[in-house]
């Protein structure tokens, strides 16, 4: 495909995926009865956008709600309430059944492809799926469509013959991305889609997830837990922290200089292959671990761990503050305190001596 | 790791099927359903008299050149009714079974992939069924409609039917978390094709067992029913009848029970052997791993005597691993996994052992303790010095003194290798005990001096492994290898299954007791970010060879082996953002197809005949600095500037 087409995609202003204020809690049930004791916030009022033909990374440690906010683009889960909208329809009432335009319009690709293929089928049955299901597709022209798939990801035709356990880790993700392609989506959602990869096979699939959206204009929404690869693939990055973006900008802008004092802090626990640096730059190490989203913390969820924390923290929820770049923070240090007013973190220096904020259980 | 062999092309069901075909055990039992079938389907043809014709012949005139089972009490001829009777007994099995699993499977497979309301209602019926006794409601369903083949078939069916549904239903509540489920509804596909294609064939396994077992319950329940005459009505045969009718004369003619007698057991016999041979060729393709005896890798250096091995320096290191070799046994083979490592740990150092999966990492560091599994693990060559004692001639005595002591580990899943029934407070101090033989307080507070090493608050001591989060587990776990204060911590993984900023803590928390406790530590990764964090000395694993070794700086910055260079230049860390990234080509190979030469050959931009001509040796290139490349010193490689 073109790159005047790339363009047009990219500077298209209506967005293809919309989330608007989406929630989703999950109940706990305990018990003898299994009632509800409690209910886990995975994902609280988030709206985020993918635009046409970008790339959106989204970044956060486990229990953050990437992925969870990953299947509710997709509709494999029902949010709680917000609503989700894909290529302006609002997909969030439709009844499954008549999703066929957001199924066929976005597509998904999990981290274990070695789990995402059913074991007792041949790849070649496991990649028709979606042309069988969605276009229809028979005989020759679905031998075809198949053929040019797998050498659109670079493998060979004879490898859709075999059973998922016959191909490596990196073999089997390319099919994955290939079945993701079947039906020419124009959004995939890449939920860790190269953390069970070797190094070495991880630049192989990440070169080819980057040629692919360069031919065919797709968007991705790129969900991972290394912001060092998030940046690498992303053109705009959003931080999730506890269910809540905290922070979403332009990809250098975020990666370069932190806003919010946890994407300053995750960044700086990247480890760079390169002693010298590891040495000599300076860490900021939160202290405890991520709250149990069945409680989250009040005010600003991160108020527990940040070194920065103010009396005002724990009581209001920051608002999101707009800086002129258009990144969006969600931290109460742009506004009062200190009032960095969009300036980055590291302009406050070491932070104020951490302490222990592990709270009893 | 893996050794499979570069396996045919084939499916789970035939894989099964060719193990199936292997095992006598389930061969035979199979063989002898498909005579008895075959008598059943082609009786009329085979049997020598018409099996409800009275014979002009003595009653019960038992074993005979004529009549081989003898006559029965009417004169008919008792081998013709067996024959019969082997049709009327499976025909009705096969029915009976498949009739239930037409209706059993639909309800399990239902109930188990949409849950909630469908569900208990569905499981509500069928314990309701099930709370009667099986035999007692087919007799009340016969006694109901009339005693009848058909109507003892629609009893046993029914109750059959709750306990498949409730193996269907708990294998599709297993299959359902699946990955390639959500894959399927990802991709929009309709649900009654997910059913169809995706869970059944995934369910099927366990209800393949389970339908011979029932085929060989039903057999049986046929015979019982109609041994109370509410089965086979005369003059049919069916072995169930003819027992019956032996019996009314079993003090005059006890010969008559033993035909029919024999048939009904050695057919369910069958047909549970059968079932057992299925389970075993159905279920997983490994064999159950067993620990080698004693609990130790087996040693078997064979190759190389022991005097030829050069003991360690005195006093220099702590630990010398020199020439270790490693082999794997295989249905075909032994295969080398560990090749020519060396390497040593000075007192306080530590050392990164770095390499992508399968390059033998693990395998080494479990070497070390001998704790590799033996089968298929086996040291066939080299030496392992610890405080200049060779860890590989110690008896098991003294060896386990070295564990914990004066060597520890931790694994990179502590949920896994944390007992999860105990409190972390009980499994730190019971590792005290062992090893130092301490009484109970002083195995207390050294459990408590343990963790307040590690940043476990007092309050959450007696807390047990689940209650913990991840980052604590492995906190948990460094306070339960540290308590007998080892010289030596081999660290497995021990942050990737962690987040980054918990990574984080933990590789600040093993910086900080290195120093405190002058402790070495061997570092096993495949991450080259951890290594530049925490390691003085690196060694870089490839294919069960260290390819380079020496300082992390002089490594990172100027690597001098091709796949060193290539892992670093993968890295998207410092490589401009959306720009192509170094790919090393092809695959790392599989170990049973290894030749001469250098293991990267294939895959090596800087490849020359030369490379594949010998075995490459490990060649200094720089100050402490060696490299398995025979072009090391004119090649020009990037590094990390």
């Amino acid at each position: 495909m073109s790159a005047a087409l790339n363009d047009k995609f990219r500077t298209s202003g209506a967005p293809l995926l919309e989330l608007r204020d989406v929630s989703m809690t999950f109940p706990v049930r305990g018990g003898l009865l299994r009632r509800v004791r409690a209910h886990v916030h995975a994902v609280s009022d988030v709206s985020v956008t993918v635009r046409p033909g970008e790339s959106l990374g989204l970044v956060g440690e486990s229990g953050s709600g990437k992925s969870t906010l990953g299947r509710l683009a997709l509709r494999l889960l029902d949010p709680t309430s917000g609503s989700v909208h894909f290529e302006g329809q609002d997909v969030t009432a439709s009844a499954r059944s008549r999703l066929r335009g957001l199924r066929s319009g976005a597509q998904m690709v999990f981290q274990d492809p070695f789990s995402a293929f059913n074991p007792l089928q041949t790849l070649e049955a496991s990649v028709a799926e979606p042309l069988e299901v969605h276009l229809g597709l028979r005989g020759m022209d679905r031998t075809a469509r198949l053929h040019e798939l797998v050498s659109l990801v670079g493998l060979p035709s004879s490898h859709l013959e075999r059973y998922p356990r016959e191909l490596s880790g990196g073999q089997l993700q390319r099919m994955a991305i290939a079945r993701a392609l079947a039906a020419a989506p124009r959004l995939i959602i890449l939920d860790e889609p190269v953390s069970s990869l070797d190094v070495s096979t991880q630049a192989q699939v990440i070169n080819l997830l980057g040629s692919l959206q360069e031919r065919l204009g797709v968007a991705y929404l790129f969900i991972a837990h290394n912001p060092a690869l998030v940046r690498h693939v992303s053109d705009r990055i959003a931080v999730m922290y506890l269910g809540e973006i905290v922070e979403i900008g332009e990809a250098g802008d975020v990666y370069e200089n932190p806003r919010h004092p946890y994407t300053h802090a995750l960044l700086s626990a990247v480890t760079v292959p390169d002693p010298q640096i590891q040495r000599t730059r300076r860490r900021v190490v939160l202290r405890g671990d991520v709250p149990n989203p069945a409680a989250p913390p009040s005010g600003c969820r991160f108020h527990t761990r940040c070194p920065y924390a103010m009396d005002q923290c724990s009581v209001e929820p920051p608002p999101a503050f707009q800086t002129r770049d258009g990144t969006s923070i969600r931290c109460h240090l742009h506004t009062s305190g200190p009032r960095l007013d969009g300036s980055p973190v590291a302009v406050l220096g070491k932070p104020p001596a951490p302490t222990v904020r592990e709270r009893d259980r | 790791m893996s050794v499979d062999k570069p396996g045919r092309r084939q499916g789970e069901f035939r894989r099964a099927a060719r193990r199936f075909r292997r095992d006598p055990v389930a061969l035979f039992p199979l063989a002898f359903i498909i005579v008895v079938a075959a008598a059943g389907i082609f009786h009329r043809a085979l049997a020598p008299y018409d099996p409800s014709a009275q014979l002009d012949v003595s009653p019960f005139s038992g074993p005979s050149a004529e009549h081989w089972l003898g006559t029965d009490g009417l004169g008919r001829d008792t081998f013709s009714r067996i024959l019969e009777g082997a049709g009327v007994s499976l025909r009705f099995s096969v029915l009976v079974v498949g009739v239930a699993l037409a209706v059993a499977v639909p309800i399990g497979l239902l109930s188990g992939y949409f849950g909630r309301g469908i569900d208990v209602f569905l499981m509500r019926v069928m314990e309701a069924i099930q709370s009667f006794p099986a035999l007692v409601l087919a007799i009340a369903i016969v006694a109901t409609l009339g005693p009848s083949l058909l109507n003892a078939g629609i009893a046993v069916a029914v109750g059959a039917v709750p306990s498949l549904a409730r193996l269907t239903r708990a294998q599709a509540l297993a299959v359902r978390e699946e990955i390639f489920l959500d894959a399927s509804r990802a991709i929009g596909t309709p649900t009654r094709r997910i059913l169809w294609r995706h869970l059944l064939p995934n369910v099927l396994s366990p209800l393949i067992v389970q339908a011979s077992v029932f085929l060989g319950f039903a057999l049986l329940a046929e015979a019982g029913l109609s041994f109370l005459g509410l089965g086979v009505q005369p003059p049919s045969a069916s072995w169930g009848s003819m027992l019956r009718q032996a019996t009314d004369t079993v003090l005059a003619h006890p010969w008559e029970v033993i035909p029919p007698g024999v048939a009904i057991v050695l057919t369910v016999l069958a047909f549970n052997l059968l079932g057992e041979g299925l389970r075993v060729a159905l279920g997983s393709s490994a064999p159950p791993r067993r620990r080698g005896r004693l609990g130790m890798t087996m040693v078997a250096r064979e190759a190389e005597p022991r005097s030829a091995l050069t003991p360690p320096r005195d006093g220099q290191d702590l630990l010398v691993v020199d020439r270790l070799a490693v082999e794997f046994a295989t249905p075909t083979g032994r295969v080398g996994v560990l090749d020519d490592v060396s390497f040593s740990i000075a007192p306080g150092e530590t050392l990164g052992l770095v390499g992508e999966s399968g390059s033998g990492k693990t395998v080494t560091s479990l070497s070390i303790m001998r704790l590799l599994p033996s089968p298929p693990g086996m040291i066939t060559g080299g030496g392992i010095w610890f405080e200049g004692r060779d860890l590989l001639s110690l008896p098991f005595r003294d060896l386990a003194a070295v564990r914990g002591s004066g060597i520890a580990m931790v694994f990179q899943d502590p949920l896994v290798s944390l007992n999860p029934a105990m409190t972390i407070a009980r499994q730190i101090s019971q590792v005290v005990r062992w090893h130092r033989g301490a009484s109970g307080d002083e195995a207390n507070r050294l459990m408590r001096e343990a963790l307040e090493l590690v940043g476990i608050p007092r309050g959450r001591a007696e807390s047990y492994p689940h209650e913990f989060s991840g980052g604590m587990r492995q906190r948990a776990m460094i306070a339960m290898a540290l308590v007998c204060r080892p010289r030596l911590l081999i660290a497995d993984e021990p942050t990737t299954a962690l987040d980054v900023t918990i990574q984080a803590q933990i590789l600040e928390l093993l910086r900080d007791l290195r120093a405190e406790l002058d402790m070495a530590m061997l570092f096993v990764t495949h991450d080259l970010g951890v290594v530049a964090d925490i390691c003085q000395r690196v060694a870089v694993m490839y294919a069960g060879q260290i390819v380079e070794t020496g300082d992390v700086d002089a490594v990172f910055k100027n690597p001098r082996h091709p796949y060193t260079s290539g892992l670093l230049k993968a890295m998207p860390q410092q490589a401009k953002p959306r720009s192509e990234l170094y790919v090393i080509p092809g695959q790392v190979p599989e170990f049973a197809t290894i030749k001469a030469g250098c293991r990267l050959a294939s895959r090596c931009d800087f490849v020359r005949d030369t490379c594949t001509a010998r075995e490459i040796p490990l060649i200094a290139s720089g100050v402490n600095h060696l490299s398995r490349c025979t072009r090391t010193a004119e090649l020009d490689l990037a590094g990390r500037s």
